[in-house]
């Protein structure tokens, strides 16, 4: 058990520097699927993945910064990893096709790493205790939404990418019935 | 006599050196006037490529195909403009949909609805859709956003400078504009979310610019007599509601109107704009309809977000070009008249 532990050690520095290049894309196809085995089952790897992710998007925004919170890293990481449905936007694409290919326990951590700040940084916005499921407001209706931006597109002036027929005339709802519009 | 005739052909002489160096000088201001103006597109301030955009839209003749895109919606309209040294013509004709045609002399719009036999005839600024730019001064706008010079792109197979005008903080969407080198014509422009994501776009597909004046290409396309004639007048009012609005918006009118989906109520519309993004904001009594509805209930698709919220029995809608952040604050920013 504990020559176990030593050799994970040992390799930890080796295993952190596949992660950054896997993150940089640089990593070939067969090391991949040995990291996201290892990903799989050790909760050492699995930590520095979710660390490195925190830190490659920290470079990218010092709002992220608030993410150092290690208990913080935990309770998302758990969170998520109880729920394996996460879309990871933007970051994940690149990757996608790689993750397809190992199993989806370690695809749901590394999305829920690589998803951290995607759906977490607009709660950060709002308080220390952030939580994980954003409270988007309700959504509103549909046709409410159309009869709002109609009667807006009547009265604005309209913006440099609306061509002018875009503007309706204000007694257009009068002239045809809404169906055929 | 011999004296007199050399001192006659001496100022002749004189005369002609002096006629000579004044034409000389002219053309050679004339060379440099034209150098100047040759070299003026690299040269263009800032305010002096929004301004030349502004004059080359309405003070230009230009006509051809313009192509509209957001995202799973794509629609064109041919346009005719011509400019007679005063009053600016325009005829747009939709391509797609139902047939529609708009004929415009100065701010006096006519739009043909040629399926139902109507005209409807309004009263609406030239300066703001493309290929205008704005109603607002270029400083105004520059006060808000900020303008980079980008590389030389082809649209329409015509060169194009790329300028994008990126926002100084988060509560509107940056645009990118390619404008046509020598007459400073919009030929494309975009709308974009954190400088990468095209939200809505437009362009010319073809187009020819500098053509003579002709009077009967800005002919509507159906004769219209028997059509039922409707104007559109908007009685401006006074806004006793108070709003924080982000910097540089500024109130541009304020209505009365009723929604055609019906309800007999009147809803106050007030719209804003800082010269390039637009929003509306409504406000009307809360016709409990949706009375299980929380308050705050939003919106978005493409360029545009929606945000409701409830004060009271009031129902304060606000619905613009501008990211959801904005609508939502302003409308949870709003102060009713004795609130104040």
């Amino acid at each position: 058990m504990k020559t176990q532990a030593n050799g994970a050690q040992a390799q930890q520095p080796e295993c952190s520097e596949a992660m950054s290049r896997l993150l940089d894309g640089e990593l070939e196809a067969g090391a991949c699927r040995e990291l996201f085995e290892r990903l799989g089952h050790d909760g050492e790897a699995q930590r520095t993945w979710v660390l490195l992710n925190v830190a490659s998007d920290a470079l990218r925004s010092s709002e992220t910064a608030a993410l150092h919170s290690s208990g913080f890293v935990t309770r998302v990481s758990s969170a998520l990893a109880a729920e394996p449905v996460i879309l990871a936007p933007g970051a994940l694409r690149r990757r996608r096709t790689v993750l397809r290919r190992v199993s989806l326990q370690a695809a749901a951590i590394a999305a829920a790493a690589v998803a951290l700040a995607v759906v977490v940084l607009p709660q950060l916005r709002g308080g220390p205790e952030p939580v994980v499921q954003a409270k988007a407001p309700e959504l509103l209706r549909s046709a409410e939404f159309e009869a709002y931006l109609e009667a807006h597109r009547e009265n604005a002036a309209g913006t440099v990418t609306s061509p002018s027929d875009y503007v309706l005339p204000a007694a257009l709802p009068a002239a045809l019935p809404m169906e055929s519009r | 006599m011999l004296a007199t005739a050399m001192i006659r052909r001496s100022w002749a002489v004189q005369a002609r050196r002096v006629a000579f160096t004044v034409a000389l000088t002219t053309a050679a201001m004339l060379m440099a006037a034209a150098r100047a103006q040759s070299a003026g597109n690299q040269t263009r301030t800032d305010s002096e490529w929004l301004q030349a955009i502004q004059n080359a839209a309405q003070r230009s003749n230009y006509s051809g195909t313009i192509y509209y895109q957001q995202g799973g919606e794509v629609r064109s309209s041919r346009i005719v403009h011509q400019f007679d040294g005063t009053v600016a013509y325009q005829r747009v004709q939709m391509l797609d949909g139902e047939r529609r045609e708009y004929v415009r002399k100065g701010d006096a719009v006519q739009c043909l609805l040629p399926d139902a036999k109507r005209v409807i005839i309004e009263k609406r600024p030239i300066g703001g859709n493309f290929p205008a730019l704005s109603t607002s001064a270029p400083e105004d706008i520059l006060r808000f956003y900020s303008l980079r010079r980008g590389p030389i792109d082809r649209v329409a197979d015509l060169e194009c400078r790329v300028i994008e005008l990126e926002p100084k903080d988060a509560d509107r969407y940056g645009y990118r504009l390619w404008v046509e080198r020598a007459t400073g014509l919009l030929l494309r422009a975009q709308m974009l979310k954190a400088r990468e994501e095209v939200i809505e776009q437009v362009a010319f597909t073809e187009v020819r610019i500098g053509e003579p004046f002709d009077a009967s290409r800005l002919k509507a396309s159906w004769p219209t007599d028997g059509w039922r004639v409707d104007k559109v007048e908007t009685k401006p009012v006074e806004l006793g509601w108070a709003f924080e609005v982000p910097p540089g918006f500024r109130q541009q009118s304020a209505v009365v109107r009723r929604f055609s989906r019906g309800g007999a109520h009147d809803t106050l519309q007030a719209v804003y704009s800082d010269g390039l993004a637009t929003f509306s904001v409504f406000i009307e009594p809360d016709q409990g309809s949706d009375s299980g509805a929380s308050s705050g209930r939003g919106r978005s698709r493409g360029p545009v977000s929606a945000y409701v919220h409830r004060l009271g029995d009031t129902m304060i809608t606000v619905v613009g070009e501008v990211p959801p952040e904005t609508v939502r604050n302003v409308a949870l920013s709003v102060k009713a008249p004795q609130a104040r």
